[in-house]
């Protein structure tokens, strides 16, 4: 085994000799070490400059992160999916102006102006003269009672 | 080792491109780049994607001199950086051909060698160079990237078993078993030896 190994190593060594002296395209060099000598010199300003002025941030053009590619890719096809299936948001479904459910339960809570007076008057809190400062008695105040149609109206 | 005419020393080139001396450095460059172009080129397949990552190599290896104690030869050191830098790209290029994003830079046609004026004046010996390097380099394409490598540094880079061991960070056991399975296969694409062949 170690024969045949030294044997087809020597024979292959031979043949490609030839391809071991051919010299490269002079273009193919053109500029090499000048270029190095740019990169290096070009990232020693970088580190430099982020060296000195600690508080700064040095941005680096990044070669693009194969990782990132699926993330991008699902993005993208999700919204050409979206957009080709005439996606709505729900407020407009349908055509309808819908409410969120959060404004109706709040519209429901709402008390009635009269029973709450009725009460602040038993507790003696409220009196006439509170009564002549609204300009009217809590007939009135019914009229602009919030009510759950009222607030619903309103929202939409 | 000399650049030219000149002779150079080139431990002391490494001790005054570690002392921040880039003209020195850049000494070192001029006597390796061909070499490290040519194996990146047998392993990633493209001449631009080569000049670029052996480029890339001399600069991560100027920014690491201060790590290089001179135990191994420079170039040895050298090129582990190149060879890692290569197997980097190539996985980067597969994982991009994976996805569909595509480099627009794929293995060569036509090999670069090609277009050399061979200093060789006897005409059929050009061409059976020429044939002998495009199928080669085709060949070379299609093997796993550690005989690749292997073979690369031993057949077309002249480098020794030992040299090749310390630079791929495996056993000389190991690197043998890696151009053995490598030269069987190319024994076998470029058939026996022809009268213009050596």
């Amino acid at each position: 085994m170690e024969k045949d190994f030294e044997r087809t190593d020597a024979e292959l060594m031979k043949r490609l000799e030839s391809l071991r002296k051919t010299p490269l395209p002079p273009k193919a060099l053109d500029g090499f070490s000048a270029s190095v000598e740019a990169r290096i010199r070009e990232r020693e300003t970088v580190r430099t400059r982020s060296q000195r002025e600690p508080g700064t941030v040095s941005w680096r053009v990044r070669s693009w992160a194969p990782v990132w590619a699926p993330a991008f890719a699902v993005m993208f096809l999700a919204s050409v999916v979206a957009l080709r299936s005439g996606w709505q948001t729900p407020s407009t479904l349908n055509g309808h102006l819908t409410v969120p459910a959060d404004a109706v339960q709040l519209a429901s809570n709402t008390v009635s102006v009269a029973d709450e007076v009725a009460a602040l008057r038993e507790l003696g809190v409220w009196t006439d003269e509170d009564e002549a400062a609204i300009g009217g008695d809590t007939a009135t105040l019914e009229e602009i009672e919030l009510s759950q149609n009222a607030v619903v109206s309103a929202v939409v | 080792m000399s650049i030219g005419t000149v002779p150079v020393n080139e431990a002391e080139l490494i001790e005054k491109a570690q002392g921040g001396d880039l003209r020195a450095f850049s000494l070192l460059v001029e006597s390796y780049q061909e070499r490290a172009v040519r194996v990146a080129y047998s392993i990633l397949g493209n001449l631009e994607d080569a000049r670029d990552e052996a480029q890339e190599a001399f600069v991560r290896a100027y920014e690491g001199l201060g790590r290089f104690r001179g135990g191994s030869r420079f170039y040895t050191w050298f090129y582990r950086i190149l060879v890692n830098g290569c197997k980097d790209a190539l996985r980067k290029r597969r994982m991009r051909g994976f996805f569909g994003l595509g480099t627009g830079r794929t293995r060569e046609e036509a090999d670069p060698l090609d277009a050399v004026a061979s200093a060789e004046p006897d005409a059929r010996r050009i061409v059976a160079d020429r044939e002998l390097g495009a199928t080669i380099r085709l060949e070379i394409g299609k093997l796993p990237l550690r005989q690749r490598t292997a073979f690369t540094l031993r057949y077309l880079d002249g480098r020794s078993i030992e040299e090749i061991a310390e630079t791929m960070e495996l056993s000389t056991g190991a690197v043998k078993a890696h151009l053995w399975q490598a030269a069987e296969k190319m024994r076998r694409a470029l058939g026996p030896a022809r009268s213009g062949e050596v």
